[in-house]
């Protein structure tokens, strides 16, 4: 009797895709590593970037402090990502939005000095930059694909029955913020 | 897309904005790159693109079509001229051959002084070239088109281990066999087995063999003994007929398509672009 109850529940549960579910959790955990490793690769730009601005712009102290103490506190802040939370992860974007933000600053207020615009380490530094800034886009992108996969997963009939049961739970995007939009843009 | 209907070609030339001695020539070093290093590539000059923003169109280009094989070495050079935009578009596979930093060099050195002055033709030709050479150089793309090299070497070995094992143990158990049906008096070979008796031991679960054996030379005459878990004749009785159901190999592609096929690389967007 009890083995077939098992095997009833072995059945019902393949039906149901627990496996399926297990695969779209991962592709989202994979997912978001490469978000916080792509935000990562810029914060360990910007030491880099601020070191040779410095060499030029000497009186823009202020802008040049406001990027390293927004990037310390951006890179304290790691989501583990069994526990992404609509907290967590609205804190996770404001800390790197700030980041975002301080470096459009900085960026705009190069323009004003025409020998670091001709220097050409400063030049792949911004290109670097601005190549991290497409890949957390891009990763960013890949991640809500992943979580809203997932989501119609678990949400779907008759998924849903089991998806709690297995602790499955809706997992949350990335909304485009104002930290979002005023990404630096970096134009020649 | 042209490299879809023939495979040596990379070049995608609408407006006919470049020569056509400049896309040969070019279309015979990136047929090349493809062919040494696995680096598939597209390079596209166009009068002007919708949204008029290089990188995004090449990012939707890469990704769509898939440019790149399974290591996700794609490239793509995008040029519009009305736009005045230009993109290097390096695979996620690429982007350690190719840094942005590296593509930026490329650009400023390479490819702008000729944009400033209209002359389209050298400014591609001379981005495509210094692209190749960087990737040549690398050596950890070397026969990356082909395949895992690698591991297909460590298969082959794989076999080859087995295989020797297997025919050490087959001349191992012949000389043994040959060694043991030898007659001890005059070494003559084989000693024909002329009885045989098995004793069955059902409490202990043996089987007692006996087996004499007679030379049929100098008429040497031996008798042998030994024992066997006793075999209730259930063996292997319990596998399945494996009968697994056959599908004809249906729909082989027409013959004469000379064509490529992209090999679903992705693009995170590496690479270096900007506005001249």
């Amino acid at each position: 009797m009890t083995a077939a109850i098992a095997m009833v529940c072995m059945v019902l549960l393949n039906s149901c895709s627990y496996n399926k579910m297990v695969e779209k959790d991962e592709d989202v955990s994979t997912a978001w590593s490469n978000v916080e490793t792509q935000y990562q690769r810029r914060a360990d730009l910007i030491p880099n970037l601020v070191s040779t601005v410095k060499g030029y712009a000497q009186h823009e102290s202020s802008t040049l402090e406001a990027v390293v103490e927004a990037r310390s506190k951006a890179t304290q802040i790691t989501v583990d990502p069994t526990h992404l939370t609509a907290n967590k992860l609205a804190e996770y974007q404001k800390a790197q939005g700030e980041v975002s933000s301080a470096l459009g600053k900085l960026l705009a207020v190069t323009e004003n000095y025409p020998q670091l615009q001709a220097n050409e380490h400063f030049s792949e530094l911004q290109a670097q930059l601005e190549g991290t800034e497409n890949r957390i886009t891009e990763a960013r992108k890949r991640y809500n694909e992943a979580v809203q996969d997932y989501n119609v997963l678990i949400r779907s009939f008759p998924n849903n029955l089991f998806a709690g049961m297995f602790g499955f739970s809706k997992k949350e995007k990335f909304e485009a913020d104002a930290g979002a939009s005023a990404a630096p843009k970096v134009e020649f | 897309m042209e490299y879809l209907q023939e495979k040596t070609r990379h070049v995608c030339k609408p407006a006919g904005i470049i020569s056509p001695e400049t896309v040969q020539q070019m279309d015979s070093m990136l047929y090349r790159l493809e062919h040494d290093k696995g680096v598939q590539s597209v390079v596209a000059v166009v009068e002007n693109i919708e949204g008029g923003d290089c990188y995004d169109f090449a990012l939707t280009l890469g990704n769509k079509l898939g440019v790149g094989n399974r290591q996700n070495t794609g490239l793509i050079i995008l040029l519009s001229t009305q736009d005045r935009c230009y993109q290097i578009l390096t695979g996620e596979g690429l982007e350690g051959t190719l840094p942005d930093a590296i593509c930026r060099r490329i650009e400023n050195r390479k490819m702008i002084p000729y944009l400033k002055t209209g002359d389209w033709n050298n400014a591609m030709l001379q981005t495509v070239a210094t692209v190749c050479g960087v990737i040549r150089g690398d050596d950890s793309l070397l026969n990356a088109g082909n395949g895992n090299n690698d591991r297909n070497d460590s298969d082959y070995s794989f076999v080859w281990i087995i295989l020797a094992l297997i025919v050490t143990g087959g001349f191992i158990s012949w000389r043994s066999n040959r060694k043991r049906n030898t007659c001890p008096k005059c070494g003559a070979y084989p000693m024909q087995r002329v009885d045989s008796r098995i004793q069955i031991d059902r409490i202990q679960g043996v089987e007692h063999h006996q087996e004499m054996y007679r030379c049929p030379k100098c008429g040497h005459t031996e008798c042998r003994s030994h024992d066997e878990p006793f075999d209730n004749g259930a063996g292997f009785g319990e596998f399945p007929p494996i009968i697994g159901p056959f599908r004809g190999f249906g729909g082989g592609s027409g013959g004469g398509f000379s064509g490529g096929s992209f090999g679903g690389g992705s693009f995170g967007g590496g690479g270096s672009g900007g506005r001249f």
